[in-house]
């Protein structure tokens, strides 16, 4: 079976077993591996009449892509997928780069499926055919970068990659992670806290196999050509130098950095956490995940003051706008003890950083007082209270406890506590689906809004975000001809402009950049490769590319309609799990306060969603998807794809 | 005459390795068909703690000490590339090369061969694909010049005319 390994390792904790059964081709050849796997074997095996996340009925599956670990650029990623979010009680899913995921498929499997709950903690042993549950007592409680120092001397090979969680985890904290490489989060809805709750502490790989490929000497020419060209793209540069960070000026300059909770675009002292501060001041050298010529990470240093001596990798965009502009906090050596903290704990910068903003604006609002907070002052920028506050919440102590539940369930709480109605302080949450959204200001972005919304995971920026509007908008882009340097098929971008969906002030065809992204992304996420190498940041890795790379991995025949057809099919899958939990149309709405709060200053002042505008977008991303003006999938549309057992599934439910 | 004014070697410069692994994978593939890193001839070794990355490589020793060890003299230069090869041939699979090299540089595959760097005949495909130039195949001379221009910058940064 060349391409993938043909293996799955089956956990089931409870029952203390671990089985390894061969990999379904015809499976295989629909779902790709990655995202796809783990979202169609979550739909196929999880019971969805268990609704506590922490059941040991709750399901997780960790699955690295078709080309993870080959010589495909930015080959190094790996999805995790859980049926019940404790963060938003829905199917939710994130991934990873870093170099796990590689090293699972060198040891030979293709995805890790995990059951049951142990009474103890354990942690599981990969090495090679050599698969065993091991005792964690002695790693209960620690870190994540010791819990990862003390398994590789403990096995004695320095080249174990361990993925873990961390006390977070362990405490059930929905606003945690998963993290591999110490540094690299699987943020995914808090599905570290379904392993906390299933006592899983770690997996440690070791892998010395291969993965053979069906032509090799054409994959080697596809890749080389590829990298070349991605080096060779006019974004490479700025990309690889600054990584995310550069997102602070250019946000800051549209007047679009979510600052002080959403309350405005406009942060005065951005220019002290941006990229360019980060790369002259802090940075020591570029990092990279696995096999990736982008290298948009950084190895960081602070040399003095109150945070000197803190080193280490990143930080991501979502952790200096989520902790940063969000919050209040110019300070970027605080920002970067923050981002070490939060990858010690095991915490998810985004759902973390939502819910202090969250606290930090019940405060400004007199709504939260020195009683709720246990005597810790929550004024805007007062990053001591902030490190405070993630220690509690990763440890379930005081006014933390109330904030590891997440965004949403923490204003819903706060409510109850104060005696307020809940609908008043849910208002102040920035959600879509429970999953608080990523520091992406929506007004003022029609595609990228609907976008958020219709994400299947809840608004995040790792689904459909339509940047092409962003990009088109700025000049970079002027005819179909242009968007097919970044990969995508002439055809889809004459759609584009037929349908006039570039245009910012346009609510037509968005629909369109919508569904392309989220097909391009979902196939991104099944093969591994991260979506900075796709159109989406400007550079070429489209859907042509993966179907070469692919048809040359597995010797199978894959076009550029095969490979998007196979995205379409995991997103129905995933938009079919949802509506099996009950999600329809309401679920699909961003927040209330993007169509009541205009923006109040600065370039985008002003700007604010349209209900009946966002109506209208809806509507043509349901028929454009070819669903239901609910939001959901029609047998009709599940057969075309080969998902006639999900429809069947939907009628018996009484759904369909 | 200063030796390697005129044959490249591959130099590498850890500073500029970002730890990627691409190197790993693009040996590993043209030299032997497969992605694996332990068929791979260069090995990035990594502190992630203290963001580290060193690529290993075979440095081709002027005074090879596999070449010096081998009993049967298997071991030779190419007058070419001057890269230091093995000859398959000859080579009885003693593995006193692999005793020897100083830095991991040979190692015996799963079929009793003998592996070892081999410059790719003199396009070495590590360098070709490495994104930062912290491997480079190039002459030691120009290598060393562009060092010397480096340092010589920040000193002229200093010795520049103000005001």
């Amino acid at each position: 079976m060349d391409g993938w390994k043909g293996k799955l390792i089956f956990l089931d904790l409870s029952k203390e077993k671990v089985k390894v059964e061969p990999l379904d081709r015809d499976f295989a050849q629909l779902f790709l591996g990655g995202r796809g796997f783990s979202s169609k074997l979550i739909f196929d095996l999880y019971d969805v009449s268990v609704e506590d996340p922490f059941s040991p009925e709750n399901l997780v599956c960790i699955c690295p892509g078709l080309l993870t670990g080959t010589l495909a650029p930015t080959s190094g990623r790996f999805e995790i997928g859980v049926a019940r979010s404790p963060l938003t009680g829905l199917f939710c899913d994130g991934n990873a780069g870093g170099a796990f995921g590689p090293e699972l498929r060198y040891a030979g499997y293709d995805g890790i499926v995990i059951t049951g709950s142990s009474e103890k903690p354990v942690y599981l042993h990969v090495e090679d055919s050599h698969v065993e549950l091991k005792d964690a007592g002695h790693l209960w409680g620690k870190d994540v970068w010791d819990t990862t120092d003390i398994l590789r001397s403990e096995l004695g090979d320095e080249e174990f990659k361990v993925l873990t969680i961390g006390p977070a985890g362990e405490n059930r904290d929905a606003t945690c992670a998963v993290l591999c490489d110490y540094t690299r989060a699987v943020a995914g809805g808090g599905v570290g806290a379904v392993l906390g709750a299933k006592k899983l502490k770690a997996i440690a790989v070791r892998g010395t196999g291969e993965i053979s490929l069906a032509d090799p000497s054409e994959f080697e020419a596809v890749a080389v050509e590829l990298h070349e060209a991605i080096r060779k793209a006019p974004f490479y540069r700025q990309l690889s130098r600054y990584g995310t960070p550069i997102l602070v000026s250019i946000f800051s300059h549209l007047g679009a950095l979510p600052s002080y909770d959403w309350q405005t675009g406009v942060f005065k002292e951005a220019d002290k956490i941006s990229g360019e501060t980060l790369v002259s001041k802090y940075s020591v050298k570029s990092k990279a995940c696995f096999g990736c010529p982008i290298h948009c990470s950084h190895f960081y240093l602070v040399r003095e003051g109150e945070y000197a001596g803190t080193m280490g990798e990143g930080p991501e965009y979502e952790a200096l706008g989520g902790f940063g502009s969000r919050c209040g906090v110019s300070n970027m050596p605080a920002l970067l003890y923050i981002n070490n903290l939060c990858n010690r704990l095991g915490l998810d910068v985004i759902q973390a950083s939502s819910s202090i903003g969250l606290a930090m604006h019940l405060w400004q609002d007199k709504i939260l007082g020195l009683e709720d907070t246990g005597g810790l002052s929550l004024e805007w920028g007062n990053h001591q209270a902030i490190i405070e506050l993630l220690k509690q919440m990763a440890s379930r102590k005081g006014f933390g406890e109330i904030l590891a539940d997440g965004a949403l369930k923490a204003a819903r709480k706060i409510a109850r506590i104060k005696g307020l109605p809940e609908e008043k302080l849910e208002y102040y949450v920035i959600h879509t689906k429970g999953y608080a959204h990523s520091n992406v200001e929506l007004r003022g972005s029609k595609g990228i809004a609907l976008a958020y919304g219709v994400a299947t995971r809840g608004g995040d920026h790792l689904r459909g975000h339509a940047t092409q509007e962003r990009y088109a908008s700025l000049g970079l882009y002027k005819k179909p001809e242009d968007w097919v340097m970044v990969g995508v098929p002439l055809e889809i971008a004459k759609a584009w402009y037929e349908r006039n969906a570039l245009d910012p002030k346009s609510p037509t065809g968005k629909a369109l950049l919508v569904i392309y992204n989220e097909n391009l992304f979902a196939v991104a996420d099944a093969l591994g490769i991260c979506k900075f190498a796709t159109s989406w940041q400007n550079l070429p890795f489209g859907p042509e590319y993966m179907a070469k790379l692919v048809t040359a991995a597995t010797g199978i025949k894959y076009d550029w309609r095969k490979i998007l057809e196979c995205g379409e099919r995991i997103y129905n899958v995933e938009k079919a799990l949802q509506v099996r939990y009950g999600c329809r149309r309401t679920h699909d709405y961003v927040p209330q306060r993007f169509f009541k709060e205009p923006l109040p200053e600065g370039p985008r002042k002003g700007e604010v969603l349209k209900r009946e505008e966002y109506d209208r977008m809806l509507d043509e991303y349901y028929e454009a998807r070819g669903w239901t003006k609910e939001g959901i999938p029609t047998r009709e549309k599940l057969e075309s794809l080969r998902l006639k057992e999900v429809s069947d599934d939907l009628e018996r439910r009484g759904i369909l | 005459m200063i030796s390697g004014l005129n044959f490249k070697i591959l130099v590498v410069t850890p500073e500029k390795c970002t730890g990627c692994r691409i190197c790993e994978m693009a040996c590993s593939l043209h030299k032997e068909g497969v992605c694996s890193p332990s068929r791979s001839r260069i090995h990035v070794v990594k502190w992630e703690r203290e963001g580290i990355d060193v690529p290993m490589v075979c440095w081709h020793c002027e005074d090879a000490p596999c070449a010096k060890a081998c009993p049967v003299k298997a071991i030779y230069r190419d007058e070419e590339t001057k890269a230091v090869l093995i000859d398959e041939d000859l080579c009885i699979g003693c593995r006193e090369c692999m005793a020897v090299c100083p830095f991991g540089g040979v190692v015996m595959s799963d079929e009793g061969k003998m592996v070892k760097c081999d410059l790719c005949g003199g396009d070495p495909f590590c360098a070709k694909l490495c994104p930062t130039e912290a491997i480079q195949y190039a002459k030691p001379s120009s290598y060393i010049l562009a060092k010397k221009r480096e340092i010589a910058l920040k000193v002229m940064e200093t010795l520049r005319p103000t005001g």
